[in-house]
């Protein structure tokens, strides 16, 4: 059971690092908390669902959500990120906390508050009498490859480069050359991104309703802050170890009192490294 | 001269000043409409919408506009001013409030989840306007000695009794054990006062019977993973998994056991998303609620309408009511069979009205919220004479249930029943008397969670 258990919480942590992911590099990048991350990727589900159910075609589903979601992050930040970047922190919290309820109560007026599906079944999986939940271990997959991807273009590419150099130090990077406008709009557009895969992702796993972005929006900041944010592999890493100890410790001692050692976990990381495990001081 | 004439035009001005005054004061008016005024508390949006508030509000309406087609309860119009509680509590405390000191109602009818029914009956309390608890079914609701809280549903005590006691009497037979004894019984709830109520008295049935409880665990209703849950009811084996949730967190249960391989021979909801399988087949796929039992007070749908009597107010056949609702909800929301939470609400709203409110009227001479509490105790409804089939009376002050604990306006004639959702059909099973079928045990071999 508890091998079993360990497995599912791998498959767990990639569903949290997708979400994640996108959160951490929009704070890198812009130095925006956005608290409506969960609400963006609600939208992306309706829009697989919508697609899906018109097309049939899931691949055609992902395609468009993808495509619509990174304009729609870019015209975000151009109407809200930008009026935030030099205000306290206080108001950037307030504004994308509002932006929470005008995403999932405007989804609510257009869409209704019935639950929806894509109606996918997965076979049933088993290895040596330990089962694997399929759903899952597409996200997982598909969260391993967004992960090493987002690497290689942020290492191997000059435009990766230069978001690099503005999560370090958006000055210097300014000095050099890079500009700082350009930069918020790549990295925005591929939070977007991320954004639309994760919704991909989370539609093979979860109903969708106006309010689904909420129920991830808790684990993925417990994810950005404890794997530091502003780093993106500490996401990764961040991830595993939060859906680790959360199912472990709902295995050993309960699902409820999972919540109470997950979140001690954290207070107890954050005291020893305050800026996360891989998170650099400002 | 001009002096006279002066005076003069004075006069004449006075006598069309006193002449207008009287004529208005003189004609006749018409008589001001008699209305009372209700809040209707729903969660009409957020996530217990579906889940079945929704629906209980729809029934709440239907209920008050056919008693208006009727011409209304003694010559009063009910006029219902609804309110929005979002699926939250402290919204819901805000629009009880905006009821109270705006609209001014006397009463407040509603509320689905027993997380929003606890804090509205605590508020109509202290604020003494009467609170009339439609679907939530916490006995806290109805623990506290409130001289405003009347509650026609049943309580979730019953609800946590009745499918063990259906296990207990007839299921366990079908298990192929000879005693109830053998049983393995696995509790899981939601962690909210909806969920710890039922399964509390789960395990007391549980307990009486002496079936041997291999797994009893909470989990949040808005985890995003119960994967570990699902492992360990693995490992426990159970024969009968007893399960109390929302809606979101049913369909991730029921994915999640699909898909690690959890297999069992009964399983049984208790209301909620489980009232439902429609729905939740959209999400999980119908061959998996397919077998699937659900406690909850019968859809009217389902009642035997021979057994029903007449209705006391309008004396026509209760039958022909619930035919009538039924009618008018295809109309409005497309549905042939609603689910049993718009029965609560049309029912519940139903009889209140035509008794509680009649009688106020008639004995008090007018509706406030005390002459509606002082009616409310008087209520003596039999069996079988409302549209939810049960009868009606409210449990006076002082009065305590089976268990010792107090329960002052709920209703201790109701009762729900124990029906099974088999082949697109639902079928009730317990209690024998309103059984329309036999029990399907061990779940279909169609269904993948099927052992």
């Amino acid at each position: 059971m508890i091998i079993e258990a360990f497995i599912n919480g791998l498959l767990f942590g990639g569903v949290c690092a997708l979400v994640a992911l996108g959160l951490n590099l929009l704070f890198g990048v812009v130095r925006i908390v956005n608290l409506a991350h969960g609400e963006i990727i609600m939208l992306g589900m309706y829009g697989v669902f919508w697609i899906y159910s018109w097309s049939k075609n899931m691949f055609l589903a992902g395609l468009v959500t993808v495509s619509s979601l990174i304009p729609f992050m870019v015209l975000i930040q151009k109407a809200v990120f930008n009026k935030l970047l030099k205000a306290p922190g206080i108001n950037q919290l307030i504004a994308t906390g509002g932006m929470i309820l005008a995403l999932s109560y405007g989804a609510e007026i257009v869409w209704g508050v019935d639950y929806r599906s894509i109606p996918l079944t997965f076979p049933i999986a088993q290895i040596h009498g330990v089962f694997i939940s399929i759903s899952r271990l597409i996200a997982f997959a598909i969260a391993m490859s967004c992960a090493l991807l987002l690497y290689l273009f942020l290492y191997k590419t000059y435009p990766g480069m230069a978001i690099r150099a503005m999560v370090q130090d958006s000055e210097e990077a300014e000095l050099l050359g890079i500009k700082p406008e350009k930069m918020y709009v790549l990295a925005v557009g591929i939070t977007g991104l991320l954004a639309g895969i994760a919704a991909i992702c989370l539609t093979l796993i979860y109903s969708i309703h106006p309010h689904v972005g909420g129920e991830f929006t808790l684990f993925a900041f417990l994810i950005v802050v404890l794997g530091g944010l502003g780093s993106l592999s500490g996401s990764v890493v961040g991830a595993f170890i939060i859906s680790e100890v959360f199912t472990i410790s709902s295995i050993l001692v309960g699902l409820e009192w999972a919540y109470v050692i997950t979140l001690i976990f954290f207070i107890l990381i954050l005291i020893l490294k305050p800026y996360g495990l891989m998170g650099r001081g400002e | 001269m001009v002096r006279k004439r002066m005076i003069y035009v004075l006069a004449i001005v006075l006598v069309v000043i006193i002449v207008a005054a009287a004529t208005v004061y003189f004609m006749p008016r018409p008589a001001p409409e008699l209305v009372i005024k209700v809040g209707l508390l729903a969660s009409q949006s957020g996530p217990f919408a579906p889940a079945g508030a929704l629906a209980m509000y729809r029934g709440m309406v239907i209920a008050i506009e056919m008693l208006n087609d009727r011409g209304g309860v003694e010559g009063y119009k009910i006029v219902p001013i609804s309110a929005d509680a979002m699926s939250s509590p402290d919204t819901a405390l805000r629009e009880a409030e905006r009821l109270v000191t705006v609209e001014k109602v006397p009463i407040i009818m509603g509320v689905y989840s027993s997380a929003i029914a606890i804090p509205v009956a605590e508020f109509c309390e202290k604020n003494k306007v009467v609170f009339h608890d439609i679907v939530a079914i916490s006995d806290e609701v109805t623990a506290r000695e409130y001289a405003y809280t009347f509650r026609i549903q049943p309580r979730g005590s019953a609800w946590g009794e009745g499918t063990v006691e259906f296990l207990g009497e007839l299921g366990y037979k079908y298990l192929g054990y000879d005693m109830p004894s053998k049983v393995k019984v696995a509790i899981i709830h939601e962690d909210g006062p909806y969920g710890v109520s039922v399964s509390d008295k789960n395990r007391w049935a549980v307990r009486k019977y002496g079936m041997q409880l291999v797994l009893d665990e909470a989990y949040s209703s808005k985890a995003t993973d119960i994967s570990s849950l699902i492992l360990k009811l693995k490992a426990a084996d159970p024969d009968v998994i007893l399960h109390t949730g929302y809606f979101p967190d049913i369909v991730l249960f029921l994915k999640q056991a699909r898909e690690l391989g959890l297999k069992t021979r009964v399983y049984i909801g208790h209301g909620a998303g489980h009232a439902n399988p429609r729905l939740l087949a959209e999400s999980v796929g119908m061959e998996v609620v397919n077998g699937m039992f659900n406690i909850d007070p019968a859809p009217c749908q389902l009642l035997d309408k021979a057994k029903l009597g007449k209705d006391p107010y309008f004396g026509v056949p209760i039958g022909e009511l619930i035919d009538e609702f039924l009618d008018r909800y295809y109309k409005k929301y497309g549905d042939r069979d609603p689910p049993t939470h718009a029965t609560q609400g049309f029912a519940h709203v139903w009889t209140f009205i035509t008794d509680v409110f009649s009688r106020a009227i008639r004995k008090y001479g007018k509706i406030t919220a005390d002459t509606i509490r002082m009616a409310a105790e008087e209520t003596d409804i039999p069996e079988g004479m409302t549209p939810a089939g049960y009868g009606v009376k409210f449990a006076p002050s002082g009065a305590k249930d089976k268990w010792g604990k107090p329960w002052r306006g709920q209703n201790m004639r109701s009762y729900p029943v124990v029906y099974q959702w088999i082949e697109g059909k639902h079928v009730i099973v317990w209690p024998p008397a309103m059984a329309t079928g036999e029990p399907v045990i061990p779940l279909p071999p169609t269904n993948p969670l099927a052992k």
